[in-house]
């Protein structure tokens, strides 16, 4: 039987996530160009901006010790690719022809590396906006240096926004389109999780996934 | 003390000489006790320590900002106690006389080298000195000098606004690697920068505590955006949008293209030509000139900007990428939901 690894503590970390996101993107697009039509809340939208930081941080920080020790042990998601040229093919095939998977939960790649990019940009992205936010400091100026300077730290700040946007629009198109049941089951722990899965395959631990197999 | 009559004659009397030693002492967070060593280091400077005053491409700004310092000032007492050998724009000598006195000073060896302006790379030819690339007469000079100083944006970084011609400017660190270079950026030199700098050198015998762009920490550490004089007008969001509406005189410059968040600088805590006055306050963007980024990635200056520098002379603007890429993602996100429709369908009929 499989069982849901979208548990009560992902769907949790995934509210937040969605939340402070959004949160987060308004406020800093506000920051780097202030609205024409409600110009004076820049005080307001840096104080939400710094809010939603911490709570992005701590809930991300969160979500990797559940990854690492929780009950779904996923921390692989995080880093692992399933990158070959027949996982790759079929991947295209699956979504540019839209022909069915030859190999069961195998046709995910542009997901695997989307999920595995945008974890790691989020860590990126605390690490620039926190350079950001002490830009006095002594201890964080060296690390400011390498990266190129303030004005660098902060393009790619911003450029990486507008990366955390594309992906949002694919996300939510392919979750909406391919996968909506797991939405339901993400959002509102309703509805039941299809056989014949993309994701959850890719995201099994190596152990469980050869069990499975078995 | 032969200073003080030296001093007097300066109408300089005794008690505001030391207050300026002190204010050079505290200027680098240096004890009070330091401050004797301070006047100690002006008094040896009346043995006249020599000084090279070296210029590149540079438009001599650097130069008149320092002799144009209100007196009495520490300037004056260290520009008329060092011994400045060779300087094109304010020596009488001339020619081969004037180009001997700088062999000769780099045979005695132990000097001060102050350069202001940039060097060009792409062809020496850009800028000759008698007869000679002044590449080569840097290199030669730094040889022996005791310290290096960079002033101004064009002898530090990417070269300031020569920078940005064919002539590709660059800055001193640029070619001299074995030696530390005391880099003192900006458009043009602070007076005050160059003088704390040469007394605590006189005083301590060795460079101040720099940052990782060479730049002294004691006047590059600060963000100018967190002592912004407008700082209020940026957290209430009044911006200047219009330059000609007068009620927005006093607001916050940041659209306008301010750099002052990008930029470290104590303009705000020390202003310029004697405390007279600093760009922001005078109601002008700070263009971020003791940055490295000055000139280029900078530039348009008046425009509001976030850029990615891909090469010395090239910069992307992020917010046409950023755009395209949502575009893309949006535009492909319709086909393929179109496109899935439509195989929908006709799977449907089979």
């Amino acid at each position: 039987m499989v069982t849901s690894d979208i548990t009560v503590p992902r769907r949790i970390y995934h509210w937040v996530d969605f939340v402070s996101v959004v949160a987060l993107i308004i406020t800093g697009w506000y920051i780097y160009m202030p609205f024409s039509w409600a110009p004076g809340l820049m005080g307001t939208m840096r104080m939400i901006h710094f809010v939603f930081m911490y709570i992005f941080t701590i809930n991300l920080m969160l979500r990797i010790y559940y990854g690492f020790f929780g009950k779904t042990g996923d921390w692989e998601r995080f880093i692992k690719l399933d990158i070959s040229k027949d996982t790759i093919v079929w991947s295209l095939k699956h979504y540019l022809l839209f022909r069915d998977c030859p190999e069961k939960g195998r046709c995910g790649v542009f997901q695997n590396i989307a999920h595995v990019v945008i974890v790691n940009l989020f860590f990126l992205q605390i690490v620039t906006g926190f350079l950001l936010y002490y830009p006095e400091s002594r201890l964080l100026s060296g690390l400011t240096y390498y990266l190129g300077g303030l004005t660098m730290v902060r393009s790619i700040h911003f450029f990486f926004m507008w990366v955390m946007v594309c992906f949002i629009i694919v996300h939510h198109y392919m979750a909406m389109a391919e996968e909506f049941d797991k939405v339901k089951l993400m959002f509102f722990g309703v509805g039941k999780e299809k056989p014949k899965l993309t994701e959850l395959d890719v995201s099994m631990p190596a152990g469980a996934k050869a069990k499975a197999k078995k | 003390m032969d200073i003080l009559k030296e001093l007097v004659a300066k109408e300089i009397n005794r008690r505001d000489f030391t207050k300026l030693c002190a204010a050079v002492a505290a200027v680098f967070g240096m004890p009070k006790a330091f401050s004797k060593d301070i006047a100690f280091a002006a008094e040896n400077a009346m043995k006249k320590p020599a000084v090279i005053w070296l210029e590149g491409q540079d438009c001599a700004g650097c130069s008149e900002s320092l002799l144009a310092s209100i007196n009495p000032s520490v300037a004056e007492i260290v520009l008329d106690t060092l011994s400045i050998r060779y300087h094109e724009t304010i020596m009488a000598g001339s020619g081969y006389v004037a180009e001997k006195a700088r062999e000769d000073t780099i045979k005695e060896g132990g000097y001060v080298l102050v350069v202001e302006g940039s060097i060009p790379t792409a062809d020496d030819r850009f800028c000759m000195i008698a007869e000679k690339p002044f590449r080569e007469i840097l290199l030669e000079t730094a040889k022996n000098a005791a310290v290096i100083i960079a002033v101004g944006s064009c002898a530090t970084f990417s070269g300031g606004i020569p920078g940005a011609t064919p002539s590709k400017g660059r800055g001193v660190t640029h070619f001299i690697k074995d030696k530390p270079v005391i880099n003192l950026p900006s458009c043009p030199l602070k007076p005050s920068r160059l003088v704390a700098t040469v007394m605590y050198f006189l005083a301590s015998g060795k460079a101040p505590e720099m940052d990782k762009y060479g730049r002294p920490l004691a006047f590059y550490s600060t963000l100018l955006h967190e002592n912004c004089p407008r700082r209020g007008h940026f957290e209430r969001g009044e911006f200047v949008t219009d330059w000609n509406d007068s009620g927005q005189r006093e607001y916050c410059l940041l659209l306008k293209g301010c750099k002052g968040p990008k930029t470290y600088t104590d303009c705000a805590q020390v202003w310029w030509n004697d405390g007279a006055n600093f760009c922001i306050n005078a109601g002008a963007p700070c263009s971020g000139c003791s940055q490295p980024e000055f000139y280029n990635v900078f530039s348009p200056l008046y425009e509001k900007q976030q850029t990615f520098n891909i090469g010395p002379n090239t910069t992307v603007n992020l917010d046409t990428v950023g755009r395209t890429m949502m575009g893309v993602a949006g535009a492909g996100v319709i086909v393929h939901g179109l496109g899935r429709l439509a195989s929908k369908s006709n799977d449907e009929e089979e």
